[in-house]
C-alpha cells in the first residue's frame, strides 16, 4: 500500500515523524521554520489543521494520526503552525506551575488520621 | 476495592499536582489548600469505591473537580458564545508569525511565547470562563486524555473536545492581547466584515477558518457541567 492517507500526501522531506511518539503536550522536534512564506505542498492543510488539537493530545487512532503525519512530512507550513502549538502548550504549562505551601501535606496527614470515620458498607 | 490502609502513601504523592490544579481553578491561597484538603477527605473516605491499578491521580481530580464545580465556582459571566467561534484557528500563530517579524526583526514566536510572563499566562488563563477553563487545564496541564475529563466533568466526550477548541481560541486571543499591550506585537489595524479584527495574511491554506464538525456534541443550552456521583 503505497499511500494509505485520506490526504495523498507524499512524503519529499523524508519519513521521520516529526512529532516522534509523544504527541501529548506537543513535544516537538528542531524542524526549520519557514512556515510563513513556503506554501503548502501536501495539499488539504485545511483538513489537517482540523485535526490539529486531537493530534497534539495524543487522541487520533492510527489511521488518522498516520495521515496527518504523512501530511507533515511533505508541508513544512503545516510543521511550523503544530510546532508552535506545541511550544505555546508547553509554555503555558510551565508558566502555572505552583508550589505547594510547606505545611500543607503535614495539615492534610493530620487530618485523615483525625478522621476516624469508617467506610460506609458497599 | 482499594484499602483504605494504602491511601496516604499512594495519594500524597499527587498532593503537587493537585495543590497547582486547585490553585489554578480557584485563584486563591487559602481556597486551593482547603478544596485540596477537602479532596483528600473525601478520597480517603471514599477510597474503597477506587479502583485498584486504575488512574489515581485521575480519580483524585474527579473528586476535587467536582468539589470546586459544587463550592467554590465562581459566579461565571455570560459566554459570548458567537465570540468565542469567530476566533479563527492559528489565531496567536498567524499574528506573531505575521506581524511581529517587521518589529522584531525574524521570525520570533518562539521569542514571543518565551517573553509571556507568569502572571501574564495565570490571567488569561483565569480570564476564561470556568465551562471551557477547567477542560483547558485538565487537557494542557494536567495531561488528561478526553475519555478522562469526560468522566471528570461528566460531559460526553464530543462537548470535551467542543470546549477545548473552543477554550484554547480563547486562550490565544487573550494572550494576544497582552502581547499587544506589552507591545510585543502590534494590533491589526484592519477589521473584518463583522468588524473583528483580521490577521494582516492567510496567504497558507492551513490559516483559513475551520469550522467544528457538527457531530462535536457541543450544546450551549446544555449545563457547563453536571455533578458527578462519587
Amino acid at each position: 500500500m503505497s499511500n494509505p492517507t485520506p490526504f495523498g500526501a507524499s512524503t519529499p522531506f523524508g519519513s521521520e515523524p516529526i512529532f516522534g511518539g509523544q504527541p501529548r503536550f506537543g513535544s516537538a522536534s528542531d524542524v526549520s521554520f519557514a512556515a510563513s512564506v513556503l506554501p503548502c505542498v501536501g495539499g488539504n492543510c485545511g483538513e489537517v489543521v482540523h485535526e490539529l488539537y486531537p493530534f497534539l493530545d495524543g487522541e487520533l487512532d492510527h489511521e488518522h494520526r498516520s495521515a496527518v503525519q504523512a501530511h507533515l512530512d511533505s508541508c513544512p507550513s503545516c510543521v511550523a503552525a503544530f510546532r508552535f502549538e506545541g511550544l505555546l502548550r508547553t509554555a503555558v504549562r510551565t508558566r502555572l506551575n505552583v508550589p505547594v505551601p510547606s505545611d500543607l501535606a503535614a495539615r492534610i496527614r493530620l487530618a485523615l488520621a483525625a478522621d476516624n470515620q469508617p467506610p460506609p458498607l458497599a | 476495592m482499594a484499602d483504605q490502609a494504602d491511601f496516604e502513601s499512594l495519594a500524597m504523592e499527587h498532593l503537587p499536582s493537585l495543590y497547582s490544579g486547585a490553585y489554578r481553578m480557584t485563584h486563591n491561597k487559602a481556597d486551593a489548600e482547603d478544596l485540596v484538603q477537602e479532596t483528600y477527605l473525601k478520597a480517603y473516605r471514599g477510597f474503597h469505591g477506587f479502583e485498584a491499578g486504575t488512574n489515581l491521580r485521575a480519580w483524585l481530580f474527579r473528586i476535587m473537580t467536582n468539589t470546586y464545580i459544587n463550592q467554590y465556582r465562581r459566579k461565571q459571566r455570560n459566554v459570548d458564545e458567537q465570540e468565542l467561534d469567530n476566533v479563527e484557528d492559528l489565531f496567536l500563530y498567524r499574528r506573531l508569525g505575521g506581524e511581529t517579524a517587521a518589529i522584531l526583526g525574524r521570525s520570533t514566536e518562539d521569542e514571543v511565547l518565551d517573553r509571556f510572563t507568569e502572571s501574564e499566562v495565570s490571567d488569561a488563563v483565569a480570564a476564561l470562563p470556568d465551562t471551557f477553563r477547567i477542560p483547558v487545564l485538565l487537557a494542557d496541564v494536567e495531561g488528561f486524555s478526553y475519555k478522562e475529563i469526560a468522566e471528570q466533568l461528566n460531559i460526553p466526550i464530543g462537548t470535551v473536545m467542543s470546549r477545548l477548541h473552543r477554550g484554547r481560541k480563547a486562550l490565544q486571543k487573550q494572550l494576544f492581547e497582552f502581547a499587544v499591550d506589552r507591545g510585543l506585537v502590534e494590533r491589526p489595524t484592519s477589521t473584518g466584515p463583522d468588524g473583528d479584527e483580521q490577521a494582516s495574511s492567510a496567504e497558507h491554506p492551513a490559516e483559513q477558518l475551520v469550522e467544528l464538525p457538527s457531530d462535536s456534541g457541543y450544546d450551549p443550552a446544555e449545563p457547563a457541567f453536571e455533578p458527578v456521583p462519587l
